[in-house]
C-alpha cells in the first residue's frame, strides 16, 4: 500500500507545479511565435554550432597608505592585491549557453561562474547553476576591467576598505554569486525604451548571529535549507537607465533571522560620461544578549561620474558612504553587546576619490586612484592605488 | 624611518597619463588610431560603429571588444550572449549590425598584417 502523501507535501507541489507547466506551455508557444514574428531570420547567414569564446582579467593592484601611525588599524593591508579570472563561454547553439568562469583573488580558488543560460525566444531567458544574483546595479561591472576605481563602491566592497574587518565591509557580497535559478525578461516599452525583469531564487547569504560571514557565504554548500528570492527591475531609455532591487532570506543556520536588502539605482549617460547613482540598504537581524531579536540596519550610498578627459584619457570621481546603525563595532567586526573595545551604536565611513584609467596597447589597462576615507569612529586614511588590468 | 611609497604611487600615475586609450592610439604599421582607420570604411561599417559605440558602453568602454580574442564567426553568439543582460537594451537588429562590425574590423585588421 503506498503511504499517504502528507497534505502540505501535496500542496506544496502542487504550488510548484501549476506555474511550472504554465512557464513550458509558454515557452513551447513563444518559439514558433518569435520565428514568425521575424520572417526574415531564415534568411540570415547560418551560423556555425557549438563554438567556444574564452576571456581571461589578471588585475595586480598596488596599494599605499597615509595616515596616522600611531593610532592606525591595520586595515587596509598596504601592497599588492590580485585578481585573476579565467573563463570560458560554450555557445551550444543560438539560444542555449554554458558560461564557466573561475577566479583567484583576495581569498582561495573559486568558481565564479557556473551556468546554463537558455534564451527561449527574443524576450525570455532561463539561467541555473552558480549565477549572478540578480540586485543592484554593480552586479553588471564588477569585473576589474569594467569598473573604473581599483576597489569597489561602498556598498559592494570586498577588499581594500578602511577599516573593513570593524565594519565587516559593505552591504552586498561583489560578484554577487550563488547556486539558484533565475529568469530575465526583457520586453521593449517603445522603440527605445526596454523594461527588463529579473527574478531568481537562490541559496542565500550565510552568516552567525550578529552578522552575515561573506568568507562562509562564498561555501558552495547551503546552510540552513531555505531559498532566498531576489528581484530586479530596470528600465533603459537611453540615455537613461533607472532601476531597483530586492532580495530577502534568512542567513543562520536555524533559518531565525532575516535580511532584506534593497537597491535603487540610476545611470545617466552625458555623451562619453557617465554618471552613476545607487543607494543600497541591508536589514539585518540579530540575537540581542537577551536571546531577543533586534536589526541591524546598513545605509550606503553611491555617486560616481565618468568619461574621458582628454586624448582618450578616462578619468573618474567618486563619493560614496555607509552608515552602520544599532550595532556596535569592534576589532573583530560587528557585535551586539557594547565592551571598551567596541564603537557607539552608529557609525558612518565617507570616501572621497578620483582617478584616471588609460590602455597602453589592446588588453593591457593602468589604473590609478587616491581615496580620501573618513571613518566617524577611526582614523581617516588616505590610500593611493596604481592597478594593471591584462584581458584577453 | 619608512618612507610613504604614495609619492612613488603619484609618480606612475601621472606618468601614464601621456598615455592614452586604444581607439585613440597610433595602432599597426601606419600609424592611424583605430578610429582613424574607422573613418576610412564603408559608411554603412561607420554607423555600426557609432552603434557599437553607443549601446555597448552603457558596461564597459570599447577597449574591451577591441582588445578582445574572438574567432571569425563567434561575434554574432558574442554580442548576443552580452544583449541578454539586463540594461543592455540592444535590440535584435542592433546586435546583428554590431557583430558584423566587429567581424568586419578584426578581418580588416587580419587581412591587412596588423
Amino acid at each position: 500500500m503506498r503511504p499517504a502523501t502528507p497534505a502540505f507535501a501535496a500542496g506544496a507541489a502542487s504550488a510548484w507545479l501549476k506555474p511550472a507547466v504554465a512557464v513550458l506551455c509558454l515557452c513551447a508557444f513563444a518559439l514558433p511565435a518569435a520565428a514568425q514574428a521575424d520572417p526574415g531570420r531564415k534568411a540570415k547567414q547560418e551560423e556555425e554550432f557549438p563554438k567556444w569564446t574564452v576571456q581571461g582579467t589578471l588585475f595586480t593592484d598596488l596599494s599605499a597608505v597615509e595616515a596616522d601611525k600611531g593610532q592606525r588599524s591595520p586595515d587596509p593591508e598596504e601592497g599588492f592585491i590580485g585578481e585573476y579570472s579565467l573563463g570560458g563561454t560554450y555557445h551550444i547553439d543560438k539560444g542555449m549557453t554554458v558560461v564557466v568562469r573561475a577566479c583567484v583573488g583576495c581569498h582561495d580558488f573559486q568558481l565564479q561562474n557556473a551556468f546554463v543560460d537558455w534564451q527561449v525566444n527574443d524576450t525570455w531567458t532561463f539561467r541555473a547553476g552558480r549565477i549572478p544574483v540578480p540586485f543592484g546595479g554593480f552586479s553588471r561591472r564588477t569585473s576589474p576591467a569594467h569598473v573604473e576605481s581599483s576597489t569597489k563602491p561602498l556598498p559592494y566592497i570586498m577588499g581594500g576598505m578602511v577599516q573593513e574587518k570593524a565594519f565587516n565591509m559593505g552591504i552586498v557580497p561583489a560578484p554577487f554569486i550563488d547556486n539558484g535559478l533565475a529568469m530575465n525578461g526583457k520586453f521593449w516599452l517603445t522603440k527605445t525604451t526596454e523594461l527588463s525583469v529579473e527574478l531568481g531564487v537562490v541559496r542565500g547569504l550565510k552568516g552567525f548571529l550578529t552578522d552575515i560571514d561573506f568568507i562562509v557565504t562564498r561555501e558552495p554548500r547551503d546552510s540552513n535549507g531555505e531559498p532566498a528570492v531576489a528581484g530586479r527591475v530596470l528600465v533603459t531609455a537611453d540615455p537613461v537607465t533607472a532601476g531597483a532591487s530586492a532580495t530577502w532570506g534568512r542567513y543562520d543556520t536555524d533559518a531565525d533571522l532575516e535580511y532584506l536588502m534593497a537597491s535603487v539605482e540610476l545611470q545617466v549617460r552625458f555623451g562619453a560620461f557617465n554618471l552613476r547613482l545607487e543607494g543600497v540598504l541591508r536589514d539585518t537581524d540579530f540575537f540581542t544578549p537577551t536571546q531577543e531579536i533586534d536589526t541591524s540596519r546598513r545605509t550606503a550610498y553611491v555617486i560616481q561620474v565618468d568619461g574621458p578627459i582628454a586624448d582618450g584619457l578616462r578619468g573618474f570621481l567618486l563619493h560614496d558612504a555607509m552608515k552602520v546603525d544599532n550595532i556596535f563595532l569592534g576589532p573583530a567586526g560587528p557585535v551586539n553587546v557594547a565592551t571598551p573595545l567596541t564603537t557607539d551604536d552608529s557609525n558612518t565611513i565617507t570616501r572621497f576619490a578620483g582617478g584616471v584609467v588609460y590602455s597602453i596597447r589592446p588588453g593591457l589597462t593602468l589604473k590609478g586612484s587616491v581615496e580620501y576615507w573618513d571613518p566617524s569612529d577611526f582614523e581617516k586614511a588616505i590610500v593611493v592605488h596604481v592597478g594593471v588590468v591584462v584581458e584577453y | 624611518m619608512r618612507r610613504p611609497a604614495w609619492p612613488l604611487a603619484l609618480l606612475l600615475i601621472a606618468a601614464g597619463c601621456a598615455a592614452g586609450s586604444v581607439l585613440d592610439r597610433p595602432f599597426g604599421p601606419d600609424g592611424r588610431t583605430i578610429r582613424q582607420d574607422i573613418a576610412t570604411y564603408p559608411p554603412e561599417q561607420q554607423a555600426a560603429f557609432a552603434l557599437a559605440e553607443r549601446r555597448c558602453s552603457a558596461c564597459h568602454t570599447l577597449d574591451e571588444p577591441f582588445s578582445a580574442h574572438v574567432k571569425a564567426g563567434a561575434w554574432r553568439a558574442v554580442v548576443r550572449k552580452m544583449s541578454r543582460k539586463p540594461g543592455a537594451a540592444i535590440p535584435p537588429a542592433d546586435q546583428e549590425r554590431i557583430a558584423a562590425f566587429f567581424e568586419y574590423f578584426f578581418e580588416h585588421r587580419a587581412a591587412s598584417g596588423q
